[in-house]
């Protein structure tokens, strides 16, 4: 057996900060070989990234490093920048987790792939550039020679990526270390740098950091699972799926979701009388949002409609729970926000108990608001920093019922605590004080303290640590089922919106494509965009040969400022043909119950 | 994807109370602002100037205007309690560098005030209001901004007289301008917070969103400026008072002071440098409070 | 970039004409006039002045005549110097104030981001406090007292240099006088730069600058530099005004011919034509150099660069 490329031997981090000293990584060993593929696994703060840096020798000021890191023998761990710059960049390079932080702003593409190739080999510029053409053909990007002369935030997310990875390939390295790439991606271009990588295993060895043990599967051979800075569980990837040792393993192996079958879904205690008797509870008919956007043409530029949201209609049953999904720019936020009458509708009709919102005054439309709750995605911003947890939970309760005493007041307020399972103490406390979960518990805390009969969740889960995201969907699910509350769920995770979920409504650049029951969506999709999105689902117990057949969509979401003619999702679509482009397909009735807006559903 | 600070336990029901106890931000700011060194000596200087500033003129031997005959242009010395000397006309320099103090910090305060007052109000309504009314207010904003301070404030002291009055009314309507611009961005980001999303979608009024969310919001960064705006001021005075447009006989100010001891720096320096040094030493105190406040109030590592 | 640069200037246009009527309302509001200051003026005479300058018509009038000279390129006469024209006036101060303003403005934006740099790159150490204290020094003393010390230092203990008078802008003559209005500017930047640069040394390109494999002396000349210098550009609209309002302090206590001494000359001697060139010219300075500030920090930031 040849030696190994990389040895890690009881590595260790210590962070001194003013106040204390952290001990971040504590004595990890691995080693990689060449070919090699090794998933590296833990939340955040388990000091997987640490790790990662101190290989690399970029750990900051305040850290120090012990134990040993060799590679090919050549002993690295806090070596002279001069020898590691021999190794880093040109038989070890990284791939960072946020491709728009880590791509200096304002140097041209070009010239950021070329500069490693050039300080490394001392290349001429044509011959660096012509390289740099021939790896942004590796890694599949359109008109490279083109993005040669772009900035970073001229290009999409996944083509940052992209170029964040090409940059790593320019030298041909031994080893390619990817920390948590394809974190801040949607799903679907997750697929395809996913994808991606698994056709790199063949040219070089890889070591990906990730929380998400979905990431790892179908990719890497070997997984470490990493926990308080120490490696907790080791193996072959298909035996930690199989039978995980590590209480750590299994609680990251619950986290995820599972596809193919049932066993994620939370049943509602008592069926949702659908409708008993009385119309529905919310109807949106044909709604617009369209927002005024700048496009240059030349040096001139002109305003024309972004359409955010562009006729939408869906109702909403008493008690029902109904997600919509969509990928990031889809509109399905500003959606949230225009049922809320928080930015204005440019058309349709949104009916709330039959009584149409949009032609009521200021006003009534704030008396209205009572029955209307709202949970939003970031949830440290959600909460005002300068008022204490329980003045927040309160608010409402001051607004709607100030007649009420002081004493009752607080007796609702603990009692909200209570159910959203936070202590009576944290109510003098202040928002920074808490972590993600807590605070979305607050926020959820106060959107339930008027008893609303509408729950509007946008992203409620979407910043939360994989393990956090299931509590807080099941603390929504219980309170659901206790207080009877409808919930409109917006996520742009499927894996998400299927524990909920009774129905589903799919989106795509303003427009729903699809809309079913949750199990007829995920068993049997009908538009090739569900189809997509449900198979970028990442899952443990999908080996290579199955990742292979997923579907992969090419490209990303089209500019909704300038969107293709006829159906817009044609340009990614696998089956799309002549007649999509011609003519948008009608929202029609399924066989199977289910609607779709697509000509060959 | 900065080093971990002390990792965050969560229990297994993510509702560990291991937290401290309830602090908010004000009570954490105030106590990093009293571990800022400089900022807390600076505190107390400044407080030792103004005490003296106001009670030295009353209670000193000498009196503002008294001429000392026997010690005309005098350098410091201990006879007759001339303590900082004496100008050409003989007068002590003791109550009359303390009486300067009195009108300078008074005069940085005041219109510092005044300044607050046009610009949090001017900021926040174009900041929320927003649209076309608040772009148009910021443009005349822009507008005075081509027009260095100095000499407005030199065209409004040469049209209206400078009485004690106008030069603070005067150097106030023209300080404004930056604190207009900071509150109006402050607004305009706070007003997009999810938290004031939420006050909206709890159905809350336009006043108590503006009282109760966003104003606590925008204190910090103002206060931070407010302190920084102050030695701006008490120098805006001082170039008025060094070009004689500013207080006039028999008031004085540190800027008058300085401006008559700029003249005979070969014969008198401690005329120019006392009052300097005062000057100079106040200047200091305000700008190392407003950094610890800044740093206090705006902490960049609490981004979690 | 160049429409950019077009557009900004046709904003520019309707700018200056707001200031200059503020201005000329403003100075004419002003209860008393020019000739008051002169003793014992016969009041016919005092009257057949007014006639001769234009001041006994209606403001209205006054403001048309003034405006349409104007176009033409006419600020007027002087009303203090009699037999002077405002154009003239400032033709011979605007080259001395220019001079010593830009010089100032160089001096301060090249010392100033050395030092930046220098305290960045060593910080906490030695020099890095010495370049803040002396920072926190030029930031907090103002030049008309920075000014008088040097007189007194240089000039006047040690007779090294000149202490006043301009001599056509002799390199002894400017060396006290630029420095002495060059010291905030130096502070002031000084400040931002190290601030700048020790945020740019902790972003995360610059950490995967380094991990390409880069040696350091080029991770800073190629990725930390650059946005390091951008809140300095930024900074360049209030050292520019800053620098203005310095020289005129700096030209009274150095004797300097320049216009910043015309301008408080004008405003002792309520001479409204000169003030209002004055401050005409200055603000076509003002905006005319912020204009340029913007496109270098376009030039440097291709995320704000329009089109």
């Amino acid at each position: 057996m040849s030696a190994p490329l990389l040895a890690c031997e009881n590595l260790h981090v210590r962070f001194t900060t003013r106040a204390s000293e952290v001990h971040a990584v504590r004595g990890v060993d691995f080693e990689a070989r060449a070919g090699d593929c090794i998933g590296i696994v833990g939340e955040s703060g388990s000091g997987k990234t640490q790790t990662a840096m101190a290989l690399m020798g970029l750990l900051a000021d305040n850290a120090a490093a012990s134990g040993s890191v060799r590679f090919r023998e050549e002993e690295i761990l806090n070596a002279p920048a001069r020898r590691l710059n021999r190794i880093r960049g040109r038989r070890i390079s990284m791939v960072f987790q946020d491709p728009m932080a880590s791509l200096t702003p304002f140097l041209r593409i070009g010239e950021q792939l070329c500069e490693a190739l050039r300080q490394h080999s001392g290349m001429s510029r044509e011959k660096a550039k012509a390289r740099a053409l021939e790896v942004l053909g590796i890694v599949q990007i359109s008109d490279p020679r083109r993005r040669l002369r772009m900035y970073p935030h001229q290009l999409s997310g996944g083509q940052r990526q992209r170029v964040m990875i090409a940059q790593a390939l320019m030298c041909e390295p031994d080893l390619l270390i990817a920390d948590e790439p394809t974190t801040a991606l949607d799903l679907t271009i997750q697929a395809q740098i996913l994808a991606f990588f698994r056709s790199l295993k063949k040219r070089v060895a890889i070591v990906v950091i990730t929380h998400d043990l979905g990431v790892v599967a179908g990719l890497c051979d070997k997984v470490l699972v990493m926990q308080n800075g120490r490696i907790v569980e080791r193996g072959a990837i298909e035996r930690i799926f199989r039978a995980p040792r590590h209480p750590r393993t299994r609680a990251l192996l619950a986290a995820l979701p599972r596809p193919g079958r049932n066993a994620d879904k939370l049943t509602p205690d008592s069926a949702p009388e659908a409708g008993a008797g009385s119309g529905p509870l919310l109807r949106v008919d044909d709604l617009k949002v369209h927002f005024a956007a700048r496009a240059r043409n030349g040096l001139r530029s002109r305003t024309v409609p972004l359409k955010a949201v562009d006729g939408v209609s869906f109702q909403i049953a008493e008690g029902e729970t109904v997600g919509i999904v969509g990928e990031s720019g889809c509109g399905k936020s500003t959606l949230a926000r225009a049922v809320l009458r928080l930015i204005g509708a440019t058309g349709g009709r949104i009916a709330w108990q039959g009584e149409e919102l949009s032609r009521l005054s200021r006003k009534a439309m704030n008396e209205r608001r009572k029955d209307l709750g709202v949970v939003f995605q970031d949830p440290l911003s959600s909460l005002n920093p300068r008022m204490t947890i329980g003045s927040i939970i309160a608010e409402p309760l001051r607004r709607f019922h100030p007649e009420m005493s002081r004493e009752d007041r607080d007796a609702a307020v603990l009692n909200a605590l209570r159910e959203v399972g936070l202590e009576r103490e944290h109510r003098n406390r202040y928002p920074h004080e808490f972590s993600g979960g807590q605070c979305q518990r607050v926020s959820i805390a106060r959107a339930m303290i008027l008893k609303p009969r509408l729950l509007i969740c946008d992203e409620p889960v979407s910043s939360l640590d994989l393990s956090t995201r299931k509590q807080t969907i099941r603390l929504l699910h219980e309170l659901q089922n206790r207080h009877k509350v409808a919930i409109l769920f917006i996520s742009h995770d499927l894996s998400v919106v299927r524990m909920v979920c009774d129905r589903v409504l799919v989106m795509h650049l303003g427009r729903f494509v699809e809309m079913a029951e949750g199990n007829t969506l995920f068993d049997a999709p009908s538009h090739p965009y569900t189809q997509a999105l449900i198979s970028a689902i990442p899952a443990p117990g999908l080996m290579a040969q199955q990742q292979a057949q997923r579907i992969i969509l090419a490209g990303e979401l089209p500019s909704p400022i300038n969107p293709p003619s006829g159906c817009a999702f044609r340009t990614r679509c696998p089956i799309a043909t002549s007649l999509c482009g011609e003519q948008a397909p009608a929202f029609r009735m399924l066989e199977n119950g289910a609607q779709a807006a697509c000509h060959y559903a | 994807m900065t080093p971990p600070a002390a990792p965050k336990v969560e229990t297994a029901a993510d509702g560990g109370a291991q937290l401290l106890s309830g602090r908010s931000l004000w009570q954490d700011a105030m106590a990093r602002f009293r571990r800022h060194r400089a900022a807390m000596a600076s505190v107390w200087v400044l407080g030792a100037i103004t005490v003296l500033a106001i009670l030295t003129p009353e209670l000193w031997p000498n009196s503002l205007e008294d001429v000392n005959w026997d010690y005309l242009e005098s350098p410091p010395t201990t006879g007759n309690y001339l303590w900082f000397g004496t100008d050409a006309n003989g007068r002590d320099m003791v109550p009359r560098t303390f009486y300067g103090a009195r009108i300078s910090l008074a005069i940085g305060v005041l219109t510092t005030l005044v300044a607050l007052i046009i610009g949090v109000a001017y900021g926040a309504i174009a900041g929320y209001r927003g649209g076309v009314p608040g772009d148009l207010m910021m443009r005349v904003v822009d507008v005075l901004y081509a027009l260095p301070a100095l000499f407005f404030v030199i065209i409004l002291v040469t049209v209206f007289g400078n009485s004690f009055l106008l030069i603070f009314l005067c150097i106030g309507a023209v300080e404004w301008l930056t604190l207009a611009r900071i509150v109006r961005g402050q607004t305009l980001s706070i007003k997009e917070k999810e938290y004031v999303q939420s006050a909206r979608a709890a159905g809350l009024s336009t006043a108590s969103i503006l009282l109760r969310h966003i104003i606590p919001n925008v204190t910090g960064p103002v206060i931070a400026y407010v302190t920084l705006l102050i030695p701006i001021n008490i120098i805006v005075e001082s170039y008025l008072s060094f070009l004689g447009l500013g207080v006039q006989e028999p008031y004085t100010s540190w800027g008058r002071l300085i401006a008559q001891g700029a003249n005979e720096t070969g014969t008198a320096p401690w005329l120019l440098i006392i009052p300097a040094s005062f000057l100079a030493v106040t200047l200091f105190c305000f700008n190392f409070i407003g950094d610890g406040l800044r740093d206090a109030l705006d902490p960049k590592d609490r981004t979690r | 970039m160049l429409s950019y640069a077009l557009k900004r200037l046709l904003v520019a246009v309707p700018t200056l004409f707001v200031i200059i009527t503020l201005s000329f309302f403003l100075i004419r509001i002003a209860p008393g006039g020019p000739f008051d200051l002169i003793p014992n003026l016969d009041p016919a005479v005092a009257e057949n002045l007014r006639k001769a300058y234009d001041l006994d018509k209606p403001l209205a009038e006054q403001y048309g005549n003034y405006l349409r000279r104007l176009a033409s390129g006419d600020l007027g006469p002087s009303l203090a110097y009699r037999d002077r024209t405002v154009a003239e006036l400032i033709a011979e101060g605007l080259p001395v104030s220019a001079q010593l303003g830009l010089t100032a403005l160089c001096v301060g934006l090249f010392g100033g981001m050395l030092c930046g740099i220098v305290a960045a790159l060593r910080k906490n150490s030695a020099v890095d406090f010495t370049v803040m204290a002396v920072a926190m020094t030029g930031v907090a003393v103002p030049t008309f007292v920075t000014a008088p010390l040097l007189t007194l230092f240089f000039g006047l203990r040690l007779g090294w240099l000149p202490i006043s008078g301009w001599n056509n802008g002799q390199f002894a003559h400017i060396v006290l006088p630029v420095t002495a209005l060059a010291l905030p500017a130096i502070a002031g930047i000084a400040r931002i730069t190290r601030g700048s640069m020790l945020e740019s040394l902790n972003a995360d390109y610059v950490r995967a600058a380094r991990a390409k494999g880069l040696p350091e002396w080029k991770v800073i000349a190629r990725h930390v530099l650059r946005p390091a210098c951008m809140p300095v550009v930024s900074y360049l609209g209030p050292a520019i005004a800053g620098a203005m309002t310095g020289s005129v302090v700096i030209e009274t206590i150095f004797g300097l011919p320049g216009i910043g001494r015309a301008f408080v000359e004008g405003a002792l001697n309520r001479d409204y034509s000169l003030i209002l060139g004055i401050v005409i010219v200055y603000a076509a300075l003002v905006i005319l150099l912020n204009l340029l500030a913007d496109i270098i920090y376009g030039y440097l930031d291709p995320r704000v660069r329009p089109g």
